[in-house]
């Protein structure tokens, strides 16, 4: 018990000093099973942007990639995957992200449109107990910077399915945010690339500058 | 006389005869020869001349004379020719005659052999003269002593007739006809001939060649008496003659052909006359059997090379391009060209290049920067042209100017609170943009500023369509309100040859409004959506009554007849046109939402409500609504009266609820109406005080004579503020809100009593005469009066929403302690029956109680509709439940007239069920609305902050009256202004404390309350410099700056107690409700839960005993449906 709690207060202690004297960057889950956790190349550098226009937090250019075996996972506080394939966490992924998350680490997935059974079956093997809980509109993470008073934003079609965002919960903690059905990363993207529309698109980024900002004022 | 002498002298005899013979013969030769040519010649004359008779006697009598004189002469040269006798001389004669044809030696050696044979004059031996004679016989038996005479004779002769044969045979070639026309002619002189015509023909070309295949002209002329047609008669080398007759004019002809394939001989004639005959040659000229040409367009434009179709050589090209002509020629050239003509100039104007030529090919190139046409003239090594050179096109295409236009925004802008504009630009060339700006300049009348400009990143650079998306920010333009920027796109294309050309696209407008404007707009949003729903609502009204006179009249009339059925489809077009007006309500209520969401206009709370509001109209029009329009057309079509008429009904029973709803929606807008003018007026005065703070501010370091107008412009503002406080004075009177009223009526006379539009108007006078310490004065009691003002109508505005959330509690209750009452007399009502005979006396009193209580359930009913158009905790779908509840009591009094009391037990509980539900609905909504104002930490952290912030604004108030450094001596603080600072350093330290625990307090709620740390930083550095003694222009604006920052904690907090209170209930929006919220302690047993909260209400104790009760009989019913 000593020795976890030892080992949180140095994770934690190093992700906010990756907070406090670096840039805030976002690290991008490369995970195994075929899926493309690559997808949306364009999509984090153009949300650490805005977020820096937005709110003066001062954000590295491009986003840092870590897979969830690797020991530099834990200096990153904020994990963001994606993908429209199959995920499939190792049993030691599995073990180091539980880890993770219950030292205090973050992360947001977004279903990419497929992703979505394999991501729900692998959380499962994460954290067993924990079911995906929807948020309701009131959640601070909708009105942490911008206000978005009908939840996450829909980007994009999918299923024509509104979009949900569903949290995973840790002793009442929000340690994974899962937009479905939104397809925000799409926005967050070159314009160019999904061609959505300049508001749709902005959207998005004020979604993503929400999540962020939450979760940099500590938010659980 | 010896043998060899007499030999000798033989053979000269010999020689002698034979020479008289040829001689004679010569003498008649010649003489037939002089004859002939006289007499041809006299024919000739004639021929010639065609003289007249006389002369032709004269000529003939010349003839016959000359002909005389040829005979004399003959015979007299026979006569008189002395080689014709036979003697020495004679002998001598033909000695040298056969010494000339032998040789001049034997010639002497012969006469001198004769003669000394003949003679012996000098006395030699006869001997020797014999034997020299003898030697020189011998040596003549070589010669043919005939031949030598014969043919010198004959030669001459044969030449002689030769010679005449010929003359007379050219001349009847000549003229064959005429020559015998003009002997006969001489033979009959004194005959009168006519003279027959002459003709003298010719043919001339222009050369003596002409080209294959093209027209050659002839010219043919006769010279003579005219000619009415010759023939003109041609043959190719080694073909037949062909001829044509080609009629003459003035005899004289040209004679086209169009063309021939080879050389020919050509002639013309006319009877006898024919023109010379000459040669044709025909000449094959040079042509070009394949041309092609490569185009490569400037680089910039980035198009292929263009390879052009085989003798296709019209070309469209830009500027610049690079064209590469290759042709071949039939033949070898000597030198061809290419020939360059511009557009809109003439022949002179050609530009000529030379190709380069090989064998038969040839190339040149040429850059172009012209359009025109061309063509390429080529010489064969004879000098001889293409015929007719082709001349092709060379079109210069324009590369057109970009465009570009702004996608999006489509239209002008009105900023949000966010201060971002998403702005897509689409541009496109004809060959690529190369750069891509947005442009945009504030506009202020003569003082525009200048224009700026930033670039667009496009999705695909330099290509020929492309697509920018930016997210432009101006919030570092320190925009003000009613600013307004103008923009617009530019984009240049990449011609690089001449010049990139640049567009710009319509201009467009973003414009950050001044508060006014926005709640302008709102409010014309707002009476547009009152109109529409009283317009939905008058027509509803129309319409039910229609269908009510239609249902009386089927009623009546069974059989619809074609009036009722036109009122019938009339009325079905009204309800289709009302739901169009709903619909359109709906779309102005959005509207309005969008306008106070944007610019984030409303509390929460109220905008909320108004999402609920967009909610109700969207579900106007009811499912069962829809179905019975459905069954209500099918059954016009089927034509089935009674089917018909059911379906009216139902129509109408539907419509109840949908006019219900339209009535629920207008009564909620009117309420939230004076809820919106509140929390307007609250923004309002938080603006007039930014304004003023923003004022003092500048004061420091902007332009008087800008913040003069700026302070006149507030003082118009805040003159128009109570106006508005005015308005909702009114308002608040309209509604019954009599205590708001009041409240607003304090808040007007304070402001009269302030004068604090009066104030601001001397603070701009005293800004613009440069005295701003007493301006700097007046607006900080100005930004003071101003902070006051937006505090009191906070409240007011929370105790409006208070007063109404008390109220609505009250009514709620009471309606639910109805509801339960009427739960239990009905519960009460069915044991009995089911224990009381149908003989019994009591029985009759069932009945009748069963009436009561329907009555009662009516009355709850129509309350509860009531309390339904106040407020959204009560769904309308209660009364839905309510009404089923008494159609079961209808149900269940039927039977009881009926006598079958056990048969009352199933409508009796289904109406309990129904009412039971209802009155869990009812107590779910109470228990939100209660949950909803429960006293929290929330508000306790606001009113401490409230608190610290009137504490921290009455400070301020004193450091104001105290002197800055720099303000002159007199204005030093004395020694009481020394104690006085000292005592304010350590109020302010006390404030810092305060912050400090309530900061620990917040802990948690940093996102909520924003850098509380940080306003007691602040506040410590105000403290430090009152201990200092040094009140500075910094230590005011920090001052400033507390009580600003406090004020937004304050509002943080009031709008986070709003967003924990949706936590408690199912909140929503346009699209969907929210989820329920998160719950992780969720107790499975809500019923529990429902009672306990419940029981906590502080009902009497027969309520609670009722409550439990009610509450055991659905945890039964609920174990029944597990079962």
């Amino acid at each position: 018990m000593i020795r976890y709690f030892l080992t949180y207060l140095l994770l934690v202690s190093v992700s906010f000093a990756e907070i406090s004297t670096e840039q805030f960057i976002i690290a991008r889950v490369k995970y195994g099973g075929g899926g493309d956790w690559y997808s949306n190349a364009t999509s984090l550098p153009n949300l650490l942007k805005f977020i820096s226009k937005q709110t003066g937090v001062r954000t590295a250019d491009e986003e840092a990639v870590v897979e969830l075996s690797s020991p530099r996972l834990f200096r990153f506080p904020y994990l963001y995957m994606n993908g429209h394939g199959n995920i499939r966490f190792s049993e030691r992924e599995v073990q180091q992200m539980r880890k993770y998350l219950e030292s205090g680490g973050f992360l947001h997935a977004d279903d990419n449109y497929g992703m979505d059974p394999s991501f729900r079956r692998e959380m499962k093997r994460v954290l067993p107990n924990a079911e995906f809980v929807e948020l309701p509109f009131s959640h601070p993470i909708y009105h942490s910077h911008f206000d978005f008073p009908s939840g996450v934003p829909k980007i994009h079609e999918h299923d024509g399915k509104p979009a949900q965002g569903f949290g995973l919960f840790l002793d009442g903690k929000l340690v994974v945010y899962y937009t479905y059905q939104s397809d925000i990363g799409d926005g967050w993207e070159d314009a160019d690339v999904h061609n959505d529309p300049p508001d749709i698109r902005l959207k998005a980024l004020k979604m993503g500058t929400n999540i962020v900002i939450w979760r940099l004022r500590g938010g659980q | 006389m010896s043998r060899s002498l007499k030999h000798a002298e033989a053979t000269l005899e010999t020689l002698r005869r034979t020479n008289r013979q040829l001689t004679i013969s010569e003498g008649v030769t010649h003489a037939i020869f002089l004859l002939i040519t006289i007499w041809v010649s006299g024919i000739v004359v004639e021929l010639l001349f065609n003289l007249p008779p006389d002369q032709r006697v004269w000529l003939l009598f010349l003839l016959i004379l000359g002909s005389l004189a040829t005979i004399v002469r003959l015979i007299l040269r026979v006569v008189r020719n002395p080689i014709l006798k036979s003697n020495f001389s004679t002998q001598k004669h033909w000695a040298l005659k056969l010494g000339n044809f032998a040789s001049d030696k034997l010639r002497d050696r012969l006469l001198n052999a004769i003669q000394v044979n003949r003679t012996n004059r000098y006395g030699h031996s006869d001997d020797l003269a014999k034997v020299a004679l003898h030697q020189v016989v011998a040596d003549m038996g070589d010669i043919p002593l005939d031949q030598v005479i014969k043919r010198n004779m004959r030669q001459k002769g044969l030449l002689m007739r030769f010679a005449s044969q010929t003359v007379v045979f050219l001349l009847f070639l000549a003229v064959p006809t005429g020559l015998s026309d003009a002997m006969d002619r001489l033979l009959h002189p004194k005959t009168a001939y006519t003279q027959p015509p002459s003709y003298t023909i010719s043919v001339e070309t222009e050369q003596d060649w002409a080209y294959r295949g093209e027209l050659t002209k002839f010219r043919i002329k006769v010279e003579g008496e005219p000619v009415s047609d010759v023939e003109f008669k041609y043959s190719y080398d080694g073909g037949d003659a062909q001829s044509k007759t080609v009629r003459l004019k003035d005899n004289s002809v040209d004679l086209e052909f169009e063309g021939f394939s080879s050389s020919i001989i050509y002639h013309a004639k006319y009877r006898e006359f024919s023109s010379p005959e000459k040669r044709l040659n025909i000449v094959t000229r040079p042509q070009i059997s394949e041309l092609q040409y490569r185009l490569t367009p400037p680089r910039y434009s980035r198009l292929p090379v263009e390879i052009g179709a085989e003798n296709v050589g019209d070309v469209e090209a830009l500027p610049g391009s690079r064209f590469e002509l290759t042709i071949r020629a039939t033949k070898l050239i000597g030198e061809a060209y290419f020939v360059f003509q511009p557009t809109g100039t003439d022949s002179s104007a050609v530009d000529s290049s030379t190709l380069e030529l090989s064998g038969l090919r040839g190339t040149v190139e040429h850059t172009m920067t012209q359009g025109g046409k061309y063509s390429v003239r080529l010489r064969d090594e004879d000098n001889h042209p293409n015929r007719d050179p082709v001349s092709y096109r060379i079109r210069l295409l324009t590369d057109e100017y970009p465009t570009v236009r702004i996608l999006f925004p489509d239209e002008d802008v009105i900023l949000g609170d966010d201060m971002i504009v998403p702005l897509q630009v689409a541009a496109d060339d004809d060959f690529g943009v190369s750069k891509l700006q947005i442009a945009f300049q504030k506009l202020g009348g003569e003082n525009d500023s200048a224009v700026t400009t930033f670039p667009l990143t496009p999705d695909q650079p330099g290509s020929a369509t492309i697509l920018a998306s930016e997210m432009w920010e101006l919030g570092n333009l320190t925009l003000v309100p009613g600013d307004v920027v103008e923009y617009w796109a530019i984009a240049w294309d990449n011609d690089n040859i001449s010049g990139p050309k640049r567009s710009e696209s319509e201009r467009r407008i973003v414009r950050l409004p001044t508060i006014e404007e926005i709640f302008a707009g709102v409010e014309e949003s707002e009476q547009a959506g009152f109109d529409q729903a009283e317009q939905a609502l008058e027509q509803a009204r129309e319409l039910k009554d229609r269908v009510a006179e239609v249902i009386e009249e089927m009623k009546r009339n069974p059989e619809a007849d074609w009036e009722q059925q036109k009122q019938i489809e009339s009325a079905i077009e009204q309800q289709d046109e009302l739901q169009k007006q709903v619909d359109q309500l709906k779309q102005k209520i959005d509207q309005l939402v969008e306008q106070l969401e944007k610019h984030d206009l409303l509390a929460m709370e109220t905008l909320e409500k108004y999402k609920q509001l967009q909610e109700l109209l969207a579900e106007v029009a009811t499912p069962e609504m829809k179905e019975a329009m459905k069954k209500l057309q099918e059954a016009m079509e089927k034509q089935d009266p009674d089917a018909l008429r059911k379906a009216l009904e139902q129509f109408d029973i539907d419509r109840e609820e949908y006019l219900q709803n339209i009535e629920r929606s207008l009564s909620i807008l009117k309420q939230l109406q004076l809820e919106r003018k509140m929390d307007e007026l609250v923004k309002q005065a938080e603006e007039l005080l930014h304004r003023q703070e923003e004022i003092l501010d500048g004061m420091e370091d902007q332009p008087a004579d800008e913040l003069s107008k700026q302070q006149q412009s507030l003082a118009n503002s805040t003159e128009n503020f109570e106006q508005n406080i005015e308005a909702a004075k009114q308002l608040a009177e309209e509604s019954g809100e009599t205590e708001l009223a009041d409240e607003l009526s304090d808040l007007l006379k304070q402001m009269d009593d302030k004068k604090i539009p009066t104030n601001m108007r001397e603070t701009a006078q005293n800004i613009s005469s440069g005295n701003m310490q007493e301006a700097q004065q007046q607006g900080e009691q100005s930004a003071r009066d101003l902070s006051e003002l937006a505090g009191q109508l906070s409240n007011s505005s929370q105790g409006l929403k208070q007063r109404r959330k008390d109220n609505m509690e009250k009514k709620l209750r009471r309606l639910t302690e109805e509801l339960l009452y009427v739960s239990q007399a009905q519960e009460e009502l069915a044991g009995e029956s089911i224990r009381t005979g149908t003989h019994s006396p009591r029985y009759r009193g069932l009945a009748g109680r069963q009436e009561d209580i329907r009555n009662s359930l009516n009355g709850v009913t129509g309350r509860l509709f009531n309390v339904s158009k106040e407020t959204f905790f009560v769904n309308p779908s209660l009364g839905a439940k309510l009404g089923k509840a008494s159609e079961e009591m209808g149900s269940a009094l039927k039977k009881y007239s009926d006598r079958n009391p056990r048969s009352v037990a199933k409508p009796q509980s289904n109406a309990l069920g129904n009412i039971n539900q209802a009155a869990r609905q009812l107590l779910e909504a109470l228990s939100e609305m209660q949950g909803s104002s429960s006293s929290t930490g929330y508000e306790e952290m606001m009113e401490k902050l409230s608190q610290m912030a009137q504490q921290q604004s009455e400070l301020n108030q004193q450091s104001m009256g105290m002197p800055m450094p720099g303000q002159g001596e007199q204005q030093m603080p004395g020694e009481n202004g020394m104690q006085q600072l000292g005592r304010m350093a350590a109020e302010q330290r006390m404030l810092q404390e305060g912050m400090k625990r309530l900061s620990e307090e917040g802990e948690g709620m940093q996102e909520i309350l924003g850098d509380l740390d940080g306003i007691g930083k602040s506040m410590g550095e105000v403290a430090g410099d009152m201990e200092e003694k040094n009140v500075n222009q910094r230590t005011r604006r920090l001052q400033r700056q507390i009580v600003s920052r406090l004020l937004d904690a304050t509002r943080s907090v009031r709008e986070e107690e709003y967003s924990r209170k949706r936590e408690s209930k199912t909140g929503s929006d346009l699209t969907r409700k929210s989820p329920k919220d998160l719950m992780f302690d969720k107790d499975k047993d809500q019923l529990r839960r429902d009672l306990l909260r419940a029981l906590q209400e502080g009902y009497t104790r027969d309520y609670r005993q009722l409550i439990r009760a009610y509450f055991r009989q659905l945890e039964k019913a609920e174990e029944l449906q597990k079962r």
